[in-house]
């Protein structure tokens, strides 16, 4: 039943997940589980008599593996020759199986959910890579632009079909980590060896199966989670909700009932980003100011300063131009810009092969393994609290589906952001229970950059789409509007942050408004003091340009982390005339 | 779009024009760079736009390009160990210019060679690189050309020590 993912609908019959009729060894295998058990043992009672039906046994060696621990095999069997799966997967070559966990996508907080896949280690060490290892991804088989709005609508509401490919995971990782600069994880599996292949079974019995693709509720997170629950019968797709986020199944191996811990090791493969920003982080400040400066140069001059270069000094070079090769390929494709690059690295790499390997070899340094993913705080949250607006107290309640705000530790790798799908904010006030806001989503990338503003377009922005006020301030206040703002921060250390955005907001009527746009400014600061805690200062102005009327606000929010599912906070704002101060506890769950 | 669909022609033609320096041998299979569709799987037809969109309904898409054009001698490893170079080339080079580091691994685990080879084999692909990095027209190659020149060096230096590697190029 659980192999060929059977459900049972409310009238109490049952149908398969997997679409494709072809799949099932029974015309009526996709809705009758029975029918299809049935004409599985038949094939098996046929290929024990007469040797035939081999080739279609050996598609399912997962449920041969079944068959054989309950003792469900003719007593004249043998094990049938199974050429394409002993030459293309080797399974008696795999030691054992990890759970990869991919980042988002560079700088684009809404790609923070990530995506996980499979992989299976070959013989050897799991502490090096190995070119031979393969991957099971799990992801939809696109037929639109992915440009156009049939694009998301199909996504989300399974107008595309979805399949499990196989491959070299090497590449794969690469393409991660260097074309598209997602840092990766990898959390080896704690399986026996009977589990290690029956998942390998298994992984090439689904390979022929579609599914429909559902972005919330059927993505990569439920079907990769699937493959382990079923070989291991522990659940890692504890959710409150419909929705499953890759992240939350990383979460659940730890969580996950059972005997032993199902993770036993972790590795962790930076992105190029990662690279470069720890090397650059790492370098003094003789070398950054020489990094600057050799940009700067022109060309005739960078030859010789190459000469000159320090060996560590190159690597950084390096790691700058592939990084920018790669931005320009993911985002702009300014073909110009990509050859002055690469002729940029040619000179660099140029010097490398003329000086001897070993100076450069000896430089080579490994970059630290930042806070796993595993330990990241789950992503929705419940939040209660009172507070008092100008001598008068209301109570405050919300609930947000995901993810993180900018008091919020970020996601490993990443730079603070605001990522927030679906927040719902109720407030009460004496007697009555008012709707404060409706958030759909509301984004704000930060998008630092360690490099001086002239060696760098990049800036920051945010989105946002909500009924909500402009702050704690008002009340009555509320409007839908849609909200962006451009920006720049800087990070100026670990623990400091600050921010700058201008933008515009379209939006509903109000109470404090009377028209339709207003223009808008927002400056900040993010201090963290501490691991556990986080302050925010900020300052906000709404200009209504048609009637000329400002209004501005100040406010101070502080963060505590009490426990990993536990937050404090208290906010204050003020402007000329009022003031409020809030406090809340936050609860947080997967 | 228009844009990039040209440079990917321009790119597919390469192999067509360059030099021939993986040229088909007697008995050695087709050139994995014009023959199997390779540089297609490395640069697809896909503009900014839609890898925007892609980054923020991203549904799992990303599995590497596997479906290769052609005869099932594109199976082979001499095929794998092209795309290992034309994929990660940027890594490769630099971990020749060092005689180390993961890429160069995985290019010795793919080719099958021999653990106590791989330092010489290093060493010689190294010299073997430096004078086609040293050379003028370097800097204008594109990645399929370079990778060509790569694969063609340690063609070049892996049949110098013919017993170093199981894979024969």
């Amino acid at each position: 039943m659980e192999l060929s993912q059977y459900y049972e609908n409310w009238r109490g019959d049952y149908s398969s997940q997997i679409v494709n009729a072809e799949f099932f060894v029974s015309d009526e295998g996709r809705t009758d589980p029975l029918a299809e058990f049935s004409a599985f043992q038949d094939l098996i009672l046929a290929y024990a008599q007469s040797g035939e039906h081999e080739e279609t046994i050996c598609l399912f060696p997962a449920r041969m593996i079944l068959f054989k621990q309950h003792d469900r095999l003719p007593l004249e069997w043998r094990d049938p020759s199974c050429p394409d799966f002993e030459e293309q997967i080797r399974p008696g070559s795999i030691e054992s199986v990890s759970l990869v966990f991919a980042s988002g996508y560079f700088d684009s907080p809404s790609s923070y959910y990530g995506h996980v896949l499979l992989k299976f280690n070959y013989e050897g060490s799991p502490d090096t890579p190995r070119a031979l290892d393969s991957s099971l991804n799990y992801g939809a088989d696109i037929t639109d632009n992915p440009a156009s709005l049939f694009y998301i609508a199909n996504g989300l509401f399974g107008g595309y079909k979805a399949s499990y490919t196989r491959n070299d995971h090497f590449l794969h990782t690469y393409l991660y980590t260097n074309v598209q600069l997602r840092d990766t994880w990898e959390y080896e599996l704690n399986l026996t060896d009977e589990q290690v292949q029956f998942l390998v079974a298994y992984s090439w019995e689904i390979l022929s199966a579609q599914f429909r693709y559902y972005f919330f509720n059927d993505n990569c997170a439920h079907r990769i989670a699937d493959l382990i629950e079923v070989t291991t019968g522990r659940d890692l797709s504890d959710t409150h909700g419909f929705w499953l986020l890759p992240i939350q199944v990383v979460r659940n191996l730890r969580t996950a009932g059972g005997p032993e811990p199902l993770v036993t090791g972790e590795i962790y493969n930076p992105s190029l980003k990662s690279v470069f920003s720890a090397r650059y982080g790492s370098a003094d400040a003789d070398q950054k100011k020489k990094f600057i400066e050799y940009f700067e140069l022109n060309e005739q001059d960078k030859g010789q300063a190459l000469v000159e270069a320090a060996p560590e000094l190159l690597q950084l070079f390096l790691d700058y131009l592939d990084l920018e090769v790669a931005k320009q390929m993911l985002f702009a494709e300014d073909e110009v810009s990509i050859h002055a690059l690469q002729g940029q690295r040619a000179l660099i790499l140029s010097e490398m092969f003329r000086r001897p390997a070993k100076d450069i070899a000896a430089r080579a340094e490994k970059i630290s393994l930042p806070r796993s993913p595993i330990e990241m705080k789950p992503p929705s949250v419940i939040r209660a609290g009172g507070g008092v607006r100008d001598g008068r107290g209301f109570q405050s309640y919300s609930y947000r589906v995901a993810n993180n705000d900018l008091l919020d530790r970020p996601s490993p790798g990443q730079e603070a952001s605001r990522f927030i799908m679906f927040e719902l904010g109720i407030e009460v006030d004496g007697g009555s229970a008012d709707l404060r806001k409706l958030v759909i989503f509301d984004l704000v990338n930060i998008n630092t950059n360690p490099l001086p503003s002239r060696m760098t377009h990049e800036g920051s922005w945010s989105l946002t789409l909500d009924y909500a006020p402009r702050n704690l301030l008002c009340t009555d206040c509320s409007n839908f509007g849609l909200e962006g703002r451009l920006g720049r921060s800087i990070r100026p250390s670990a623990q400091l942050l600050f921010y700058g955005f201008a933008g515009a907001r379209v939006h509903t009527r109000d109470s404090d408004t009377a028209n339709y746009f207003q223009l808008s400014s927002e400056i900040g600061s993010v201090i963290n003091p501490t691991e556990k805690s986080a302050l925010e200062l900020s300052a906000e102005v709404y200009v209504d340009p048609a009637s000329g009327d400002a209004t501005w606000h100040a406010g101070i929010d502080f963060a505590l982390t009490l426990t990993p599912h536990a937050e404090f906070r208290v906010s204050y704002e003020r402007n000329r005339r009022e003031q409020v101060v809030l406090a809340t506890l936050a609860y947080y769950f997967d | 779009m228009i844009r990039t669909t040209l440079v990917f022609c321009l790119l597919m033609l390469v192999p067509l024009i360059a030099p021939d320096v993986v040229a088909d041998e007697p008995g050695s299979g087709p050139n994995p760079y014009s023959d199997c569709g390779i540089g297609s799987a490395l640069f697809p037809t896909v503009g900014w736009a839609a890898v925007s969109s892609n980054i923020i309904w991203d549904l799992g898409s990303t599995a590497i390009t596997s479906a290769l054009s052609s005869p099932e001698t594109c199976e082979s490893d001499k095929v794998k160990t092209a795309r290992l170079i034309l994929e990660t080339l940027p890594g490769l080079e630099r971990d020749i210019a060092r005689e180390n580091g993961k890429y160069l691994t995985a290019l010795n685990d793919v080719m099958a060679c021999d653990a106590s080879a791989r330092p010489g084999l290093a060493a010689q692909l190294r010299v073997s690189y430096a004078d086609i990095v040293g050379d003028e027209g370097y800097a204008d190659k594109a990645q399929i050309e370079r990778a060509s020149d790569l694969f063609a060096a340690v063609k070049n230096v892996t049949q110098a020590s013919p017993d170093s590697c199981n894979v024969n190029l």
